[in-house]
C-alpha cells in the first residue's frame, strides 16, 4: 500500500511553523516498507496514524492512499481498507474490559484462513497468556492487555500493519516475543509496517522518520 | 456481539415504551375495526345514500276531512328541485291495482299476500342497473325485497314449525305476482335480486310498474304520496330544516342511524387520535431508548468500525433487536384486539346488531403500516449515529 503525505500539518501546530520529516513535507511511505516515526511526546505520532486511519480530520494539506486523496474514499472504500488492508495497534489498546480475551479477538470481522481464533489463541499462549484466554479483559494487567491487542491486530488480514507505541508496558521477554511475532506475520503477509516510538526501535529493520 | 450491545442494559424504558405501544396498537386496532363496522352496517340493505331521505306529508285532521291533499302536486314537486341544496328529487310510484304475492315452492308450505309494489328511478338507488331492469320481453321482474317481509315469512314458518329461511335461500325460491283485478288477472313470476331496509314495500323497476298501472289500473295520473329527495353533500341539515318548515316528515330511522353513524364516528375519530397520540409518544421514547443505548455504546460502535465492520452490518444488530421488540408487541396488541373484538362483537349480536364478525383488512393492514413506518424510524436514527462514529 502507498501513502504519501503532501503538506501534512496538524492544525493545532499552524501557528507554530513545524518542520520535521513528515509536516510540512512530502513525504511516501511505498509498498512493504518497514518505517518508525519517532518523537518526543506531543510531537504527532499518534495525531499523523489518526489522520492516516481516518479518525481525525483536524489537519492541513493532503493525505493520499495509494494514490486517492483520503477526503475521496468513499465509506465503503473506507470499510475495505479497514477490514482487509490495514491492521492497527492502539496506543489505548481498544479492547472492551466487560468481555473475554475470547470475545474481544472474536470482535474482528472477517479472519482469512489460517488466522482464526485458534491461531490468534496458539499465538497468546505462545506470550504466556494461554490461560487467560476465557478471563475477562478487566482483570488483566496493562502489558496483558497491550499482547493482547497485538495478536487481535496481527490475526486481521492486511498489508499494512499500523502500531502506536505497541510495546509500552513490556518487558524483554514479551516484547522480543511479540517482535518475533510481527516478523514473522508481515513477512509472511509480505506486508508493510509504521510505528511510533519514542525511543527508537531497532528490531523489525525500520526506518526512522522523525517528528 | 450481542452480547455486548444488549446485555446489562437497563430495559426499564424499553418496557414502559413497549406497555405505550402495546395499548396505542390494541386503541388504533379496535377504533379502526368498529369504524369499519359501522362504516358498513345496514350498507348491504341500504338502496339509498346517506343523503338521501324518503318524504312524505305529515297526516293532518286537515286532510282526512279532505282539505289539503296527502300526496305531492306537480307544483310543489317543482318547488322542491328548485331548492339549492337539493341535488334531485324524485317522486316513489306505487301500483293502482291489486297485488298478490304466491310462494309457490316445495321447501316452504303455499303462501299468499296481499302487498304493495313501489318504484323509483334507477339513479337515487344504489343497485346494479343491470340487475334491476325489466322490459316487456322478459321473463320475469326483479325485486328488492323488504327486510321486513322476509322477517314476516320467517315468524309465519316459525308458526308453522318449519325452518327458517336465509336470504340467499329465499332468493331461490320459486315466487308469483298476480296483478289486477278478479276480471283481468295475470300472473308473473318475480326473483329477488336485493333486501332493503329503506323501503317497507317490494321495490320494482320503474318501467314495470308504469305499464302495470296503464294495464290494469287504466291510469296516468298517479297518485304521488311520497317522494325521493337527495340532498347536496353536507347539506342535510338545510334539507331537514326545510322540511320541518312545510310541514314534511321523513323516516325517522334513515336520519336516527345517520346521526347515530355521526356520533360513533365522531367518537371514534377521537378514539383514533388517541391511539395514535399514544402510539407516537411510546414510539418517541423507543426512539430516545435507541438513541441512550447508541451513546452509551459509542465506544463499541467506534471500535468495530475501526475493526472494519460495516455500517449495515452495525445498523442490523440494533434493527433486527427492535423490530423483535415491536413484533412481540404487536402480537400481544393483536391477540388483546382478538379477543376484544370478539368480546364486542358477541355484545352487539345479543343486542341485535347484525354486524360482520371478521377483522377487515383495515386493522391488519393499520398494524403493517405501523411496523413499516417504526422501522423506517429505527433505521433512519441508528444509521445517523453510526455513521456520526465513523471518522472518529
Amino acid at each position: 500500500m502507498k501513502i504519501q503525505f503532501k503538506n501534512v500539518c496538524p492544525n493545532i501546530f499552524i501557528e507554530t511553523p513545524l518542520k520535521s520529516d513528515v509536516w510540512n513535507q512530502d513525504f511516501t511511505v511505498h509498498d512493504g516498507m518497514r518505517y518508525q516515526f519517532r518523537g518526543q511526546s506531543g510531537k504527532g505520532k499518534t495525531s499523523l496514524l489518526s489522520f492516516l486511519l481516518g479518525y481525525r480530520s483536524d489537519y492541513r494539506g493532503e493525505i493520499f492512499i495509494n494514490d486517492k486523496a483520503i477526503f475521496e474514499l468513499s465509506i465503503d472504500e473506507w470499510i475495505k481498507l479497514r477490514r482487509e488492508k490495514v491492521a492497527s495497534i492502539f496506543q489505548d489498546l481498544q479492547l472492551i474490559d466487560q468481555l473475554s480475551v475470547e470475545e474481544n479477538m472474536s470482535l474482528i470481522p472477517k479472519f482469512q484462513s489460517g488466522y482464526g481464533l485458534s491461531e490468534g489463541k496458539k499465538m497468546l499462549e505462545n506470550l504466556g497468556m494461554g490461560e487467560k484466554w476465557e478471563q475477562k479483559v478487566e482483570t488483566l494487567s496493562f502489558g496483558q492487555k497491550q499482547r493482547v491487542a497485538i495478536v487481535r491486530a496481527l490475526c486481521k488480514p492486511f498489508e499494512l500493519l499500523i502500531c502506536d507505541e505497541p510495546f509500552s508496558h513490556l518487558d524483554k521477554m514479551h516484547k522480543s516475543k511479540c517482535i518475533k511475532l510481527i516478523e514473522k506475520r508481515i513477512s509472511d503477509a509480505n506486508a508493510g509496517i509504521i510505528l511510533t516510538s519514542l525511543d527508537g526501535e531497532d528490531n523489525l529493520g525500520l526506518k526512522s522518520i522523525y517528528l | 456481539m450481542q452480547k455486548l450491545l444488549f446485555n446489562h442494559r437497563n430495559k426499564f424504558q424499553l418496557l414502559i415504551a413497549s406497555i405505550g405501544i402495546i395499548i396505542g396498537l390494541i386503541l388504533l386496532l379496535i377504533s379502526l375495526e368498529l369504524y369499519h363496522k359501522g362504516k358498513f352496517y345496514n350498507e348491504s340493505s341500504k338502496i339509498l345514500d346517506e343523503h338521501t331521505l324518503i318524504v312524505q306529508k305529515k297526516v293532518s285532521r286537515a286532510a282526512h276531512l279532505g282539505l289539503g291533499s296527502p300526496g305531492f302536486s306537480a307544483a310543489e314537486i317543482d318547488e322542491l328541485q328548485k331548492q339549492k341544496f337539493i341535488s334531485a328529487c324524485s317522486p316513489i310510484m306505487s301500483n293502482q291495482f291489486e297485488v298478490i304475492v304466491e310462494i309457490n315452492d316445495p321447501i316452504i308450505p303455499a303462501f299468499n299476500s296481499n302487498i304493495f309494489l313501489q318504484a323509483i328511478e334507477n339513479d337515487l338507488i344504489d343497485i346494479s342497473s343491470n340487475e334491476f331492469k325489466w322490459e316487456d320481453s322478459n321473463d320475469y321482474v326483479p325485486v328488492i325485497m323488504p327486510r321486513n317481509f322476509l322477517m314476516m315469512l320467517n315468524t309465519f314458518l316459525s308458526a308453522s314449525k318449519l325452518p327458517q329461511l336465509s336470504e340467499s335461500l329465499i332468493s331461490n325460491v320459486q315466487m308469483n305476482l298476480t296483478l289486477g283485478p278478479k276480471s283481468k288477472r295475470s300472473v308473473v313470476p318475480a326473483r329477488i335480486v336485493g333486501f332493503t331496509n329503506d323501503f317497507s314495500s317490494i321495490l320494482v323497476p320503474s318501467a314495470f310498474l308504469k305499464m302495470a298501472n296503464l294495464k290494469f289500473a287504466n291510469t296516468k295520473d298517479e297518485f304521488q304520496s311520497q317522494l325521493v329527495i337527495k340532498a347536496v353533500d353536507n347539506k342535510l341539515g338545510l334539507l331537514e330544516s326545510y322540511l320541518e318548515d312545510k310541514g314534511y316528515e321523513s323516516g325517522e330511522d334513515q336520519i336516527f342511524i345517520s346521526r347515530l353513524k355521526s356520533t360513533i364516528f365522531i367518537t371514534l375519530i377521537c378514539t383514533t387520535s388517541l391511539a395514535l397520540l399514544t402510539l407516537f409518544l411510546s414510539v418517541v421514547i423507543t426512539i430516545q431508548y435507541l438513541q441512550m443505548m447508541l451513546s452509551e455504546l459509542t465506544f463499541e460502535i467506534r471500535l468495530m468500525l475501526r475493526l472494519g465492520h460495516s455500517i449495515q452490518a452495525l445498523k442490523n444488530i440494533f434493527l433486527r433487536f427492535f423490530m423483535l421488540v415491536f413484533s412481540a408487541n404487536s402480537l400481544i396488541s393483536f391477540v388483546c384486539f382478538y379477543f376484544l373484538n370478539v368480546a364486542i362483537n358477541n355484545r352487539l349480536i345479543r343486542s341485535g346488531i347484525i354486524i360482520n364478525e371478521s377483522i377487515s383488512l383495515w386493522s391488519i393492514s393499520a398494524l403493517f403500516i405501523a411496523f413499516i413506518i417504526f422501522t423506517i424510524l429505527v433505521n433512519f436514527f441508528t444509521v445517523r449515529r453510526i455513521k456520526s462514529q465513523f471518522h472518529s
